[in-house]
């Protein structure tokens, strides 16, 4: 049986038409099935109208990417059709040959033929690699290549020259801090230092462009958007809301999904934030990652924050080997997501009151929708997810010797801050935390209301005495 | 407690049935869909196309039809994908009412704009089931998925049976009048990520980003680590594509053109 998705077919008489899948397929003949009644029904229309009727049969053409159809006309090119009634299904089904005299038709399948076994073939014979190297040109060969560090690696990723960076630094509202590690080093450090500790070891810009390009940014982004022990202590969040309130920042507070088991805690951090608010007289935007979390605020805590939907609900296709695969850059430019739905954002602004869309830069621009007066946007640079896990696959390995051997984690060291998934080098992609991530600091899209964050998925540098590491 | 099983074609349901599932789901993805945008977007979580995963054809869905009338073993048709453009959902739903008035009446859903659009616009009364791919983690985003028509709810991998236990207590104390049904996953692919949250390619012609090559490193320091291995531990940390052509050969044939070739080791 030939997947539908790659040859699919039509049978249209002159009142009737339904598509059928291919059962075998040769260059003189095909085969599908339909219920009993409806292929001797099939079979008495043509032969009332003269085999006047078509069959539509439409091949998937990998290189192109397309579909191509072939019309066969009853009456011209079919030399016979033949029921062939089957016991298998219950005797429910009618097989039907149709024996096929047409150029078109015999070319297609042909191609067809070989296309599909050479498939098959690379699929037995091959690894995964191989075989898209064999197919879309995939550089298999450099799965080879790693480098010594992390920060060796990010230096051989292709990046926006300097001046651009110095310009996108310049431009940046809002900066990530999303792990212990950089908590520590805020609340250890003046706003000024901090900022320049920040810079620095991001590792993106040079030392010397990042005295010019600094400046303090609005927002500072508190907590990891995909790990949920990875947010800030209760005595340490207050720390740093009062902190931000002094520096005159905006704090956001960024939740990752919430497990059933942590919803206590979820409860506590938001009686917190909002006994918080309510003293200093203001909003906070918190960033929700998981639609529990808005409903808990929608019921608990109407209208005490503004809302902004995390990266991990707002979907995009998020992959650094987009310029692999076999695609129609017409069919990938035209892109768009849920958010682009006027339905989709209204509900959001009316049922959770959300104010705000989290993007990623992933490569592709176009699909990030136009904000208006009901959501904002938000777009986070210069690295995007492209898988998270509910556990932890940094523990599996380091505990249970396997990636794949996750448990729920009930209470974390953060070895994540220590350790890293590292990929090879032309994949630009990096495991952090409980996730993996592309990296792409090309920014291509300039639409107004904007807004820019940045996160580098580090810990201060080490010879730094916030000292990161040291949890 | 009733044990659902996968279709990858028409001519599995039979012998599932024989071999005692109760109940199935299926994809179908119609040519229209596909013609129209459906290689960019897929409408449900299988997104490869050189495979057997989805019944096919509309003709193929009416076979089907025709054998759960006779067996009545019902199929859920699984329309979860992650999300769609906007001018999809229209599409959607004018699926869902043929295959309603084809016999099939339940629909899985993994996409919030999609549920959102079905319960404002669905005219017929079809049950939605909440696929595992919203991620639903706790009770209460159970409600707010129950709050938009959904009738069962399907808990994704990564949720503890404890955790289950707990979000169906609360329902139960909380809607006794109005249970929801519950499913979760005893076997499924060897995904290390959770589905709801991955965004990464999934197509014929390139390896899931979860079956790429990695190493274990140290972040700073990034000295590669010497991890010894544990005595009966599988190929720690190491790609693992280092099958030989043969091994992946056997493991292939057995499985047909169909097979995932699958290099991990557990």
């Amino acid at each position: 049986m030939i997947p539908f998705a790659i040859l699919s077919g039509k049978i249209k008489t002159k009142t009737d038409e339904k598509e059928i899948r291919l059962l075998e397929l040769s260059p003189d003949y095909f085969t599908f099935r339909l219920l009993k009644e409806q292929a001797q029904k099939y079979v008495q229309q043509l032969s009332d109208a003269g085999q006047q009727g078509n069959i539509v049969l439409s091949f998937f053409q990998f290189q192109k990417r397309s579909y191509h159809e072939v019309i066969l006309n009853c009456t011209r090119d079919v030399v016979k059709i033949e029921l062939m009634p089957q016991k298998q299904m219950e005797g429910l089904v009618c097989e039907i040959r149709v024996d096929v005299k047409n150029e078109e038709y015999r070319i297609y399948t042909e191609r067809f033929n070989k296309e599909y076994l050479n498939y098959i073939y690379l699929k037995l014979d091959e690894t995964e690699a191989d075989m898209s190297k064999a197919l879309v040109g995939y550089p298999s060969e450099k799965e080879q290549t790693y480098s010594d560090t992390l920060k060796k690696q990010r230096a051989a990723w292709t990046q926006v020259p300097n001046e651009a960076k110095k310009s996108l630094a310049e431009r940046v509202d809002g900066i990530e801090l999303d792990n212990p590690a950089w908590y520590q080093a805020y609340l250890s450090k003046p706003l000024k230092d901090f900022i320049s500790l920040y810079w620095e070891s991001s590792g993106w810009i040079d030392i010397d462009l990042c005295k010019i390009a600094w400046r303090v940014p609005k927002y500072f982004y508190i907590g990891n958007a995909y790990c949920f022990h990875l947010f800030p202590k209760k005595t340490q969040l207050e720390a740093m809301l009062e902190k931000t309130w002094g520096d005159h920042i905006f704090p956001v507070c960024v939740f990752a999904p919430v497990e059933e088991k942590d919803l206590i805690k979820i409860e506590e951090i938001l009686k917190l934030l909002s006994d918080w608010c309510q003293n200093k007289c203001v909003k906070i935007e918190l960033v929700i990652n998981d639609w529990g979390m808005a409903g808990l605020i929608r019921k608990k805590y109407p209208n005490q924050f503004l809302l902004t939907l995390g990266c991990l609900l707002s979907k995009q296709r998020r992959d650094t080997r987009m310029n692999y695969v076999n695609r129609n850059d017409n069919e990938f430019s035209k892109e768009k997501s849920q958010i682009d739905a006027p339905f989709y954002r209204q509900y959001l602004a009316k049922h959770f009151n959300i104010t705000r869309v989290s993007f990623q830069n992933s490569d592709i621009d176009k699909s990030f929708f136009t904000p208006d007066s009901m959501i904002g946007m938000t777009l986070h640079f210069p690295y995007f997810q492209m898988n998270t896990s509910g556990w932890c696959p940094l523990l599996a390995m380091l505990y249970r010797g396997s990636r794949g051997r996750q448990k729920a984690v009930d209470y974390c060291h953060c070895e994540c801050m220590t350790y890293a998934f590292e990929y090879p080098d032309f994949l630009c992609m990096t495991g952090r935390y409980n996730s993996i991530f592309g990296y792409n600091d090309s920014i291509r899209i300039e639409k107004e209301g904007v807004r820019l964050v940045a996160g580098f998925l580090n810990t201060p540098l080490k010879n730094d005495s916030a000292k990161g590491t040291k949890l | 407690m009733k044990i659902t099983a996968g279709l990858g074609s028409v001519d599995d349901y039979l012998p599932y049935v024989e071999a005692g599932a109760d109940e199935f789901f299926c994809g179908y993805v119609p040519y229209e869909w596909m013609k129209n945008g459906g290689l960019t977007y897929p409408l449900n979580r299988r997104e490869v196309l050189y495979y057997n995963v989805q019944i096919g054809s509309e003709s193929e869905m009416e076979i089907l039809a025709a054998l759960v009338r006779r067996k009545k073993k019902i199929v859920t048709v699984a329309l979860n994908g992650l999300f769609y453009a906007p001018h999809q959902y229209p599409m959607i739903e004018a699926l869902i009412k043929r295959l309603f008035h084809m016999g099939f009446s339940l629909f899985i859903v993994g996409d919030m704009a999609l549920l959102v659009f079905l319960k404002k616009n669905l005219t017929v009364p079809a049950e939605i089931h909440v696929s595992g791919e919203m991620s639903e983690s706790n009770h209460i985003m159970i409600d707010e998925m129950r709050s938009l028509g959904a009738k069962r709810i399907i808990f994704h991998r990564k949720v503890t049976p404890q955790e289950m236990k707990s979000c169906i207590d609360y329902q139960k104390m909380k809607y006794p009048k109005q249970p929801l049904e519950y499913e979760a996953f005893a076997l499924n692919e060897l995904c290390h990520f959770t589905g709801a949250f991955c965004s990464s390619l999934h197509c014929d012609e390139l390896a899931p980003a979860c079956r790429l090559p990695y190493r274990l490193i140290k972040t700073e320091q990034a000295d590669i680590l010497n991890y010894k291995r544990q005595p009966g531990q599988a190929d720690l940390g190491k790609c693992r594509r280092g099958f030989c052509a043969w091994t992946k050969r056997m493991w292939s044939v057995c499985t047909l053109a169909a097979a995932r070739c699958r290099h991990h080791a557990y």
